[in-house]
């Protein structure tokens, strides 16, 4: 498989209304201090001023702890923080016309059915993530979940990684894996919402680290 | 293309222009002798949004005049449009102006002494300056009316070309450019009309005039 620069596995992607205490920036802490490679930043509900200010801030976070950070659709959120890429969505702008005017950052897709996929790697994305693979509230608006054996058929038919999305947690990662065997896994709400974190993001890391 | 050579400065409204497309009310905008034409549309996806900046930048293209995108950076970017306009909330000023280099213009708005001094230290292309009278359509995002006055302030204090925006209309664009402003930003006072390219172009007359008296 090629896998260019993608060298995470679990993709965390942040939904700052579900931290718990302390906000966003210090649940963001305990997961990169547990391991978490990667961050999408994911705010959709931010001014562009706002969201440029906390983007600013995950970035000194992440590169203190040598992660990578992605920001939603704005891609020019994205090229002021020097994240290392932007992610797009079904609303974004295509895939082709933002690998034009980022610089070299890495594109990741976010991607519903076999066919998105496909368009997605054809449009030069670097990595997807697809689901919803399991029932989850935030991710209803895209319709019922695709199951572990649509995900192994995109997992199958593209030739760059994708990661699980939608319902994963600790203890539905392991068939994830096992049967739909993606590159990793993305998820919010598991590692946002934990009462910890840090533990959440640790045991995930370790469910996923076994399939790796 | 040089704002400071700037008159009128038409922003497209979805809704106020009674649902006519962004790219018919652009042809008629630089019909009627627009200098700039803005795309302003909060309703559309990103997505959507690039496709209707292509076609309006096509549009300048063809009469030889400015287009812009209000707000969204990347989207000006990928549409290869001439410029983008941001508001104070939409994007610190200093750090849009890294990503958007000359010679891409970048304008914002100023409303306030503060933003004002931001703008100009972020050397942008040019300032929005605003509202200055009462507006109705915009009543969430614009404040309260900062008059003639603050033209006035604006003007002694840069050099850097003035859009003066927010309830301005025929009757009232003389008064606006007496007062310092380069050039009248409108919505209502002509994307509502049926005729929005003579519309502008009265516009245009009462503008030239002005600056010819002042």
């Amino acid at each position: 498989m090629e896998t260019g620069e993608i060298d995470f596995r679990v993709y965390l992607i942040t939904d700052r209304h579900q931290a718990k205490r302390g906000g966003l920036l210090e649940v963001l802490e305990e997961a990169l201090e547990s391991g978490i490679g990667a961050i999408q930043l994911r705010e959709k509900d931010m001014t562009g001023r706002d969201l440029f200010q906390l983007a600013s801030e995950a970035r000194k976070l992440t590169a203190r702890y040598g992660a990578k950070l992605f920001v939603n659709d704005r891609i020019d959120v994205a090229l002021s923080v020097t994240a290392d890429g932007v992610h797009l969505g079904e609303a974004s702008i295509p895939v082709a016309d933002a690998k034009r005017i980022c610089g070299g950052m890495t594109v990741g897709r976010s991607t519903h059915s076999l066919q998105s996929a496909k368009r997605a790697e054809e449009e030069g994305a670097d990595f997807l993530t697809f689901g919803p693979v399991f029932k989850t509230p935030s991710k209803e608006a895209f319709g019922p979940p695709a199951g572990v054996v649509k995900l192994a058929e995109v997992v199958r038919a593209v030739g760059i990684p994708v990661f699980a999305l939608g319902g994963i947690k600790p203890d539905t990662i392991d068939r994830v894996m096992a049967e739909g065997k993606p590159f990793g896994v993305a998820l919010i709400s598991a590692i946002i919402a934990a009462p910890s974190p840090g533990k959440a993001a640790a045991l995930v890391l370790e469910k996923t680290a076994v399939h790796g | 293309m040089d704002p400071s050579g700037w008159s009128v400065y038409v922003i497209t409204d979805y809704r106020l222009s009674g649902m006519r497309p962004h790219a018919l009310v652009a042809e008629e905008a630089f019909r009627g002798g627009a200098d700039v034409v803005q795309l302003r549309d909060k309703g559309q996806t990103p997505g959507e949004l690039l496709k209707t900046a292509r076609g309006l930048r096509e549009i300048a293209e063809s009469f030889k005049r400015v287009f812009i995108v209000n707000d969204r950076i990347d989207i000006a970017l990928a549409s290869l449009a001439h410029g983008v306009h941001v508001g104070y909330d939409d994007f610190p000023y200093p750090a849009a102006r890294s990503i958007y280099p000359k010679p891409l213009l970048l304008g914002a708005s100023a409303g306030t002494a503060l933003e004002l001094r931001e703008a100009c230290a972020a050397g942008v292309d040019y300032i929005g300056v605003g509202p200055v009278f009462e507006t109705w359509e915009a009543k969430g995002d614009a404040g309260s009316p900062v008059g003639l006055s603050f033209i006035k302030e604006a003007r002694k204090a840069t050099d850097i070309p003035l859009v003066a925006i927010g309830g301005i209309n025929h009757e009232n664009a003389a008064s606006v450019i007496k007062a310092g402003a380069t050039a009248v930003a409108v919505i209502s006072a002509v994307v509502c009309e049926d005729e929005i390219c003579g519309s502008v172009k009265r516009l245009r007359d009462v503008v030239l005039e002005a600056k010819r008296s002042r």
